[in-house]
This record gives C-alpha cells, structure tokens and sequence, in this order.
C-alpha cells in the first residue's frame, strides 16, 4: 500500500495522547483488593465488553499507527504500552476468569437487551455473553487465564497487545518471563512468545476457532488474535499466523450467508458447539455483527474484510447517499469501526457521512484543567470519556488512511536502528512530529507546549543513535542552533524551551559543521527559553 | 379462552392476512393512505375492516401472551424487567403490555400507557397488519425504521425480545420461514471435550469442576459484585451501547 506523506499528529490526536497518558500513568490498584480507576471503560457494550480489560489493548491501537508521525519518538509510546500490559496480567484484567465461576445462577434475571443476545430457544436458560463460566463441565476448573480451552479472548489480546509494545519499543523481550494472574490469586509464567505459540496451536487444531467464554466461539475474538499472531509474525519472522487463512475458509463456509440477491443474509455474532447453536440478529441488523470483525480482519484479510464492509454498508444503506444514515441500535462501537474502516478501505463517500454522525452526534472536545486533552463525549453522562469507543474513534484521528494495514504487514522495523528521540521531558514537552530521512541523513523534529501552562519552561531532550555525533548540524525553526553537546558516543543533548518549535538534526551533512556550531562536548551552559 | 383456542384464533388470523395479500387489500390501503381516493366511501371501510382486525390480532396476542405468562416457565424466565411495551397506529389503534418483571406476568390493555418505554408506531393500521403478519415481520420492522415509516421509541433489541416471546405463540416474525437464521445442523470439527494435543507444547492446568466461586475468596466475591454483568442480575439499568 502506498504510504501517506509524513505528517505530523494533529491536535486531536496529541489530546488524546494527553489523555491516555493520564490513564496510563496515574496508578490505580488492579489486585483483587482494589479497583481500576474509573476512567478504564467497563461499561461498553454490555455484558460482553463491559470489563476494563478491554480498555487496555484498545488504548494501545494507536501507538502503532502514531509511529506513522513519530518514529523517531516512541518513549512515551513504550510507557504507555508498558502500564497496560502490567495492568492486563493482573486479578481485574482477567476478573472474568477468575470470578465468573461455574454455571450462571442468573440466566433468567438479565434484561431483556442481553436476552437478545442469546440464541431464542436458549433465552431465559443459557449464560450471556460475558459469562465466561470456568469451572464447568465438562471443561473444569482451569485456573490459568491463558492456560486454558475456552477463554482466547484472554491471551488473543495479551498477545495483540504484547505484539504491540514489542513493535513501539523495538525492545527483543519475546522470551522475558512474566506472571499472569489467575484463580485465587495463582499465579502463572508465561512469555510473549509461549503464548503466541499456545493460541497459535490451539487455532491450528480447532477449525471452528478456539472457544471464549465456556463455550462460545465468536468470529470478534478470533479475529482478533488472529490479528497479534500476523503481528507477531511480522515483527519476528515466525510462522504462527499460518492457520488463520483456514480458519476464515471457515467462517465464509459455516458463519455467514449470502443470500441470492447478493445481500449478507445473517453473519454468527457467536457459535456454541456444545449446544449447536448460533447467536445472529435479525435481518439487516446482522451488519453489526460483521462489522465487529472488521478491524482485526482487514489486516490480515484485506478482500474477505472489504466484502463484508461492502455489504454491511449496503444492508444499513450507511454507504447509500440517497439515504440518511440511521443507526438502528445505539452501538456507537459500531459506527466508530465502520467509520475507520472506510477510511482504510479508501470509500470517502461513507467516510464523510459517517463521519458527520461523529462529529455532530459523538460531542468531540477538548478537556480537562488545561484543555489539552481531547476525546469524544458520547452524549454521555460521565466524568470520563468512554475508553474503548474513543480508541477506535482517535485510530482515524491519528493515523493516515492505510496506517493499520501497514502495522501488520509493511512494520517499519528500520526505525528501531535510527536516530531516535529519547528523554523528553512529556508532558510537558510534547513531540508532534519526529522522522529521519535517512537518505538526506536528517531527522526532522516538531516540538509543541504539551501542557499549555509550562509554555516557556526550559527543558532538554537527547537524540541517540546518531553516526557521529560531534559533527551533526542542528537547526531550530530554520536558524543555527548552538544549544545542544555530545553526551555519548552516539548521542547529544539538545536543551530547549517548552514551545513550538521545528528542530533539524542534519546527521550526515555534506560539509562538516563549523566548530562554532556546536557546543563543546562537556561544557554544559545554562538553558534558556529560545524565542 | 384456552391457549389451544387462542392459537387457533391466531392461526385463522394468519389465514386472513393470507387472503389479504392475495387480494392486495392491505397494500391498496396503503396507497390510499398517501393519495386521494376516488372512492372514499370504500376507502373507510377497508381502513375499518383493517383497524378491527388489527385490534383484534393484538387483542389475541396481548391475551395470549397474559396468558403464556401464567402458565410457561420459558416465557416467565424472560420477563425480568417491568416494562411496558406498547404497538399503535396513526389511524387509532393502540394495544399495550405491562411486563411485570417481580411477579414474571404479563398484564394487557387497550389505550396508551402513561409513559411506554418502548413503543412502536404504524402509520395505519393496514401497514401494521401487513407488518405484523408478515413471516418476516422482524425484516419489515427495521426496514420500516429505516425508511421512517414506522417509528420506534426504546430499544430495538427490546423489540426483538418482545417479538421473541409472541413467538411462543404464532410463528410471527420468523426470518424467511425458519425462527433462527444460522447455521443449519451441527458444524463439523467441533471441539467439545478437553484434549491435551490442542494446545501444542503447553499443559492446561484441569481441576475439578466447580459450581461457583470460591467462598472464602471473600476479596473476589466483592469485585465480582462490582461487574455490570452481575448487577444487571439484580435490576439495575444497562447502557445499551
């Protein structure tokens, strides 16, 4: 795919990154003896995603896709991706597993909206989605969250998630040791790459998928840790991802039809193989079904993804101008997903309709004590803006069209060997742009007042990786710039105010700079404020 | 009136609509409805018979499912909310159902509800028949709403899990003439049973099966409680979306 121009994030996205910032840092107690703090979404899309693991692996989709911008800066990437994942492997981030035990005692006591998501003969009688049951039989007791038969939601995402730290950081960490969280409290060593190789085994010799919630199979969670095993292939050159392809072969065959005038008939939210049966919604609102696949799919199969985008537009005449666009349910999950998609896919007609409905009906702001963070509102009533709708709505805000596709299949592996940003001092410094353009042997460094109040401050940041570090030239906002020395044999510190500001780091100019140019390594002089 | 009876009833008005439709009496009323007519006179009794035999198809079925209320554990296990759910035309007619979730019955009644949380508008009562008796009712409902003819106030998902329940009693709304689209039979390769080869290099842990959490994992019991999956057991409002 042909790569955008490179483009600096735009404000909505460095908002963003402001916010998930905040949720990543600021620590919250995730043992069985606390809580997370509320702004980790548990309450979309209930009951099946209304746990904040979910929130964690969302949060993370836009690391990969903002390197687009920023493949020079990726610090505060890592930091982020490094704060979900200790927070995925811990009692709440497996909170399902480990105390949704045995067989549902409510099954006749949910709302008539979860009713609905059970297939009708089984209404009143059979465990939501959400229920995920471990304990049952025949399948017993498993008390390892990834160690187990029916929960690949659990590892699916951990591995999707992993894929992506390892991706921001460059960091060889496959084999690092870790624990997860299990049933009281137990707790399991796992490495990123045992359990790529687990699910990977586990797709290979079950063609219906593997089960999440004893027992159901559904394509979403397929999907997507079909989508960390490409990553994961991609960043390491293995072969895991390989019994995918006939995993969808399956899907097509067994988990959709198509009518004879071409229309989508019903696509399986979920299958149980022990009850033989398929959870579909009726008639055209089966298109959110296939919708939920499409973001995991695309990636890794761009024509079978674009068919079923095509034809779930057609069912909800979202692709139809002569029409308007009616949401039949109030999933703006959905609509969030559909809108990225028909970006991705390059269909500027139901992009700018759908994203009307965002723009006009999704309240986006501007936040918080400074008014630096951004998300969208929703329309609702809460202090925090919904986590796991405003992942997929920012992955348009903060990406250029193909982005996603590109994270999985095109990975800039190259960027982990280049000169890179390092020690900014975020938040309060913020990087809108960082890219090397190693043909001209430039990187090229946007600056901008992350914390609007902090304007002004003096503050420094190091680039490392640099050829030759004494000889490098730098500009900032295309005049000569002398504030900056060698720290280390690859690496020199640039001291700066906290602004806007281009930086220019030539790093393998034709001419030599003059030794007026820099500052002698070791002669550190006293920063100030560069206007 | 006994259920059997009721069904009859039910069936025979099935066997109506099917007259209608071969006449095009229920269509030709809903060209009336949007044009001036040559006829008026005719026109008013075809939106008479319409409104009459609509009032009685939910008159039956707001008595049926009362009824089904009383004596079917299926239908009692999904009444768990107090909800009041209410069909009405433009043209006058209106039948209501009070689902009481505390006792698990069904109450119905002819007239607006004070405040339905979930009601769905006809245009005329001839669209509704036409709807309602459709063997792809559910189909003709969103493309109503999608369309703007028929109006919906609530969830749709609440619809369909009204619609779910009159099927206990008549075959209405099936999606083309099956209750549930999906799969049909057994998939192959099902995977219903532990097997240690699934899981390549890796052991699953197994222990024997439980019924429920651990009770004396009292801190778990506790964030349990906090999970919207597990208050919505107890009758607290969900967000939809």
């Amino acid at each position: 795919m042909t790569k955008a121009p490179p483009q600096g994030l735009n404000d909505r996205a460095l908002g963003w990154l402001r916010y998930i910032w905040d949720k990543a840092t600021t620590p919250d107690d995730w043992s069985d003896r606390g809580e997370p703090h509320p702004w980790w979404d548990r309450y979309c899309e209930p009951p099946m995603c209304s746990f904040p693991r979910f929130d964690l692996p969302y949060t993370a989709y836009v690391l990969p896709v903002m390197i687009e911008a920023t493949p020079a800066w990726r610090e505060a990437y890592v930091r982020i991706a490094d704060e979900v994942a200790r927070r995925y492997t811990t009692f709440w981030g497996a909170v399902d597993w480990n105390t949704l035990i045995g067989p549902d005692p409510g099954v006749d006591r949910y709302p008539p909206e979860f009713l609905t998501l059970i297939p009708e003969k089984l209404r009143g009688r059979y465990a939501p989605p959400g229920w995920t049951g471990n304990g049952i039989e025949p399948w017993g007791l498993q008390p390892d969250p990834v160690g187990a038969d029916g929960n690949v939601f659990y590892p699916g995402w951990l591995n999707l998630l992993l894929g992506m730290r390892r991706y921001v950081s460059g960091k060889a960490d496959q084999d690092e040791r870790f624990d997860v969280t299990g049933y009281r409290n137990r707790q399991f060593t796992w490495t990123h790459a045992r359990i790529a190789a687990l699910i990977s085994a586990q797709m290979a010799a079950r063609p219906q998928g593997p089960h999440c919630e004893n027992t159901k199979i559904w394509p979403f969670c397929v999907s997507a840790t079909g989508l960390g095993l490409k990553l994961y292939d991609a960043l390491l050159g293995t072969t895991f991802h390989a019994p995918f392809p006939r995993w969808v072969e399956y899907v097509r065959k067994h988990y959709m039809e198509i009518d004879r005038d071409g229309n989508l008939a019903w696509f399986v939210l979920y299958y149980d193989p022990i009850q033989q049966r398929a959870e579909t919604f009726p008639h055209k609102v089966t298109a959110y079904s296939a919708i939920t696949v499409l973001l995991y799919l695309y990636p890794q199969d761009r024509a079978f993804a674009e068919q079923l985008y095509t034809l779930s537009m057609r069912l909800l005449a979202w692709s139809d101008p002569s029409r308007p666009v009616v949401q039949l349910v109030d999933h703006p999950l959905n609509l969030a997903c559909a809108l990225f998609i028909a970006r991705e896919l390059g269909d500027s007609t139901t992009e700018t309709r759908l994203r009307e409905i965002a723009e006009t009906k999704y309240e986006p702001r501007f936040f918080g004590a400074e008014n630096d963070r951004f998300a969208f509102r929703l329309g609702i009533d809460s202090e925090w803006p919904r986590g796991q709708v405003n992942s997929i709505l920012m992955l348009s805000e903060c990406s250029a069209p193909g982005a996603w596709w590109r994270v999985f299949n095109e990975p800039n592996l190259k960027m982990h060997n280049e000169p890179t940003v390092c020690d900014v001092d975020y938040p309060n410094l913020g990087i809108r742009r960082a890219q090397n353009d190693m043909v001209r042997g430039v990187l090229e460094i946007e600056t901008i007042a992350a914390t609007p109040s902090r304007r002004g401050t003096a503050t420094q940041f190091t680039v490392k990786g640099l050829p030759d570090p004494a000889n490098v030239v730098v500009t900032v906002d295309d005049q000569k710039f002398t504030r900056w020395h060698v720290t280390a044999t690859d690496t020199i510190r640039i001291e700066t105010d906290v602004h806007e500001h281009q930086f220019r780091v030539a790093f393998r100019s034709s001419s030599p700079p003059k030794q007026a140019d820099r500052i002698v390594p070791g002669i550190l002089s006293t920063a100030e404020p560069i206007r | 009136m006994s259920l059997p009876a009721k069904t009859l009833t039910l069936a025979a008005i099935v066997k109506c609509d099917e007259w209608l439709h071969q006449s095009s009496i229920v269509g030709h009323t809903e060209m009336k409805d949007e044009s001036p007519t040559l006829f008026p006179s005719h026109n008013l009794v075809i939106r008479l018979f319409n409104s009459t035999l609509l009032r009685l198809l939910l008159f039956t079925l707001g008595q049926g499912l009362a009824l089904t209320s009383r004596i079917s554990p299926s239908v009692r296990s999904q009444i768990t909310r107090t909800v009041t759910f209410e069909i009405s035309t433009d043209d006058g007619v209106v039948r209501r159902w009070h689902f009481n979730g505390q006792q698990r019955w069904i109450a119905t009644g002819a007239g607006h509800s004070r405040s339905p949380a979930q009601a769905l508008r006809f245009p005329s009562s001839g669209q509704a028949l036409r709807v309602l008796l459709s063997p792809r009712c559910i189909g003709e409902i969103v493309d109503g709403l999608q369309n703007g003819t028929i109006r919906l106030q609530g969830s749709l998902f609440l619809t369909f899990w009204f619609f779910g329940l009159t099927r206990k009693l008549a075959p209405i709304g099936r999606e083309n003439g099956r209750r549930e689209t999906g799969p049909r039979g057994p998939l192959p390769d099902r995977y219903v049973q532990h097997d240690p080869r699934a899981n390549g290099s890796e052991q699953i842990i197994i222990e024997p099966a439980v019924t429920q959490l651990d009770p004396h994992w009292t801190s778990a019991w506790e964030q349990r409680a906090k999970l919207l999956i597990v208050r919505a057991t107890t009758g607290e409002p969900m967000p939809e979306g």
